[in-house]
């Protein structure tokens, strides 16, 4: 079952035409990937899933309801929460107040409380202890820990991810995987948009290739990771 | 100037001052979230001012209520500016939302010159207003002494809502990335509105206090004030809350000292704040408590 359905998606820019017919499915509790080289297309997908970006034809469906023409704030509420390219995280806001404004539309208070607990206790130590720090004097890695903490908070059925682990060091790559298998398997269907395909295909059941604003090629991550043409192009492999 | 008419004056600059924050308020919290200088901002303090005269003078309400009553109703009438004149061009260059609060001021002051006249109406201020306080051998008038209690009480009250309250968080959220608040399921048109009517209402507030400091209310009181609270805004720092509450005290403290300090140069006191608001743009242009702090990449 596809929690997630896009169909022959197109986005323009004024007059350049940055999506041209994307497809593709997110089956529910999988994680999919997207990768592709730089001005692909991806974040521009990722915008036209969560309402901020607006199709000029094609659909898509979340759990069986056209959301291209809803707002991005009912988006959320339908279940669809990001943690978008450059993590925008609030830097005037504390770490706490950054985290609570992922929940900012929840009426369940208690249940909040205890995805404050998982997140922060369990998932990102470090972002308790810094509570009452505002968020513009976290490094880098953390900014990218409470973006990804902050878009948890609104516990979505559907979590998108843009380049969570662009700019940081190695050590902080593997955690933020880390972090994703764990969130999966809390029952978390993810999209996972990166530039480091190859720790991407690792962890995604399914993969797509977008390049010049069209799926080029798709299959499961073993099958994308053992593709020539994806070792090539995305992997830095030569011949 | 001995002590005690220093005193006096720098009583006066306070009581001046609270006024200027008050309407600075305004200005610095559309800015902040908007990028905009809401020029109609001035005509609110007016409104909030006419409001209070006719709930007196007209339905005859008792003071306090009719001043509640002025506050919220031009709580109401910010928003609706910001509904019906702002929202359509959120998404328009920020000139054209400059251009339409240029033309929503000159509207509401027009339609107030036509409606009401451009006679001054005299202002009924409540009597604890024109009480005379004596403190050794200084003696203030209520107005000067109540201005600045009432306004202090107000910031605390304002500056609940923004700092501890989930609306506020939200309003804070949008000043910095409209974007990444929608993304956290936030109606934003909802919180600029409710932010229009918080400085609305503080404006409202400043424009009735004026009025008991200044009795005579005509339909364009609000264009001197306005200018100099929206310099109190930059002086500290436009986009900064406490900010615009530092500068409005500063401004009203300059103005009333300049007079206090050379009687001669009464005449120029506003030319005196503008060349304030020079001097800082040239200096500091981000103002005392301008953002500094930055994203980090
Ligand atoms: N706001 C914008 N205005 C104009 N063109 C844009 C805008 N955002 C993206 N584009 C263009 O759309 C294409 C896809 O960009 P993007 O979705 O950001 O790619 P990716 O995330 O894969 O790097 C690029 O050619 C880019 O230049
Ligand atoms: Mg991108």
């Amino acid at each position: 079952m596809s929690i997630l359905k896009v169909r022959d998606l197109n986005v323009h820019y004024g007059g350049i035409h940055a999506l041209k017919g994307v497809s593709l499915d997110v089956p529910e509790g999988t994680i999919v990937t997207l990768i592709g080289a730089n001005g692909a297309g991806k974040t521009t997908t990722l915008r036209a899933i969560t309402g901020l970006a607006r199709a000029s034809s094609g659909s898509i469906e979340f759990r069986g309801r056209d959301i291209s023409s809803v707002s991005p704030h009912e988006i959320v509420r339908l279940g669809i929460s990001m943690a978008a390219e450059g993590r925008r995280i609030f830097y005037n806001l504390t770490v706490l107040e950054n985290l609570m404004m992922g929940a900012y539309h929840r009426q369940d208070t208690e249940e909040v409380k205890k995805d404050l607990e998982w997140i922060s206790g369990v998932l990102f130590p470090r972002l308790r202890e810094r509570f009452s720090q505002k968020g513009g004097t976290l490094s880098g890695g953390e900014q990218q820990m409470l973006a990804v903490g902050r878009a948890l908070m609104s516990r979505p059925k559907l979590l998108c991810l843009d380049e969570p682990s662009l700019g940081l060091a190695p050590l902080l790559v593997q955690e933020v995987f880390r972090v994703l298998s764990e969130i999966h398997d809390e029952g978390c269907t993810i999209l996972l948009v990166e530039q480091n395909a190859k720790a991407a295909l690792k962890i995604a059941d399914y993969g797509y290739v977008l390049r010049g604003g069209t799926i080029t090629m798709h299959g499961t991550g073993e099958e994308l990771l053992a593709d020539e043409r994806v070792r090539k192009a995305y992997l830095g492999e030569g011949e | 100037m001995n002590a005690s008419v220093l005193f006096q004056q720098l009583i006066n600059g306070m009581s001046l001052g609270s006024l200027y924050a008050l309407l600075a308020i305004g200005y610095t919290m559309v800015y902040g979230i908007l990028r905009f200088i809401n020029f109609a901002h001035s005509d609110i303090f007016m409104v909030g001012a006419y409001s209070a005269f006719f709930f007196i003078a007209v339905f005859r309400l008792p003071w306090p209520l009719a001043a509640a009553f002025a506050v919220a109703l031009t709580a109401l009438v910010g928003m609706t500016i910001d509904r019906a004149a702002y929202r359509p061009v959120r998404d328009a260059p920020r000139i054209s939302a400059l251009i339409t609060a240029v033309g929503v001021s000159s509207f509401i002051e027009n339609l107030g010159l036509v409606t009401v006249g451009a006679r001054p109406k005299a202002f009924e201020s409540p009597g604890f207003m024109s009480q005379v306080f004596h403190i050794g051998s200084v003696a203030v008038t209520g107005v000067a002494v109540w201005v600045p209690i009432i306004t202090v009480l107000l910031l605390a009250i304002m500056m609940y809502i923004v700092y501890r309250t989930k609306i506020g968080m939200a309003m804070r959220a949008v000043s910095t990335d409209i974007e990444a608040t929608r993304l956290m399921g936030v109606d934003v048109d909802r919180v600029i509105s409710y932010t229009f009517a918080l400085g609305s209402a503080l404006a409202a507030a400043g424009g009735i206090l004026w009025a008991c400091k200044y009795p005579k209310i005509t339909p364009l009181m609000g264009v001197y004030p306005g200018w100099k609270a929206f310099t109190a805004a930059v002086v500290g720092g436009i986009g900064s809350i406490p900010g615009a509450m530092i500068g409005g005290f500063i401004i009203g403290l300059v103005e009333v000292l300049t007079v206090a300090i050379s009687p001669n140069l009464s005449g120029y006191r506003d030319g005196v704040i503008f060349l304030v608001l020079v001097v800082f743009l040239l200096v500091r242009p981000t103002g005392i408590l301008g953002e500094t702090l930055k994203e980090k990449v």
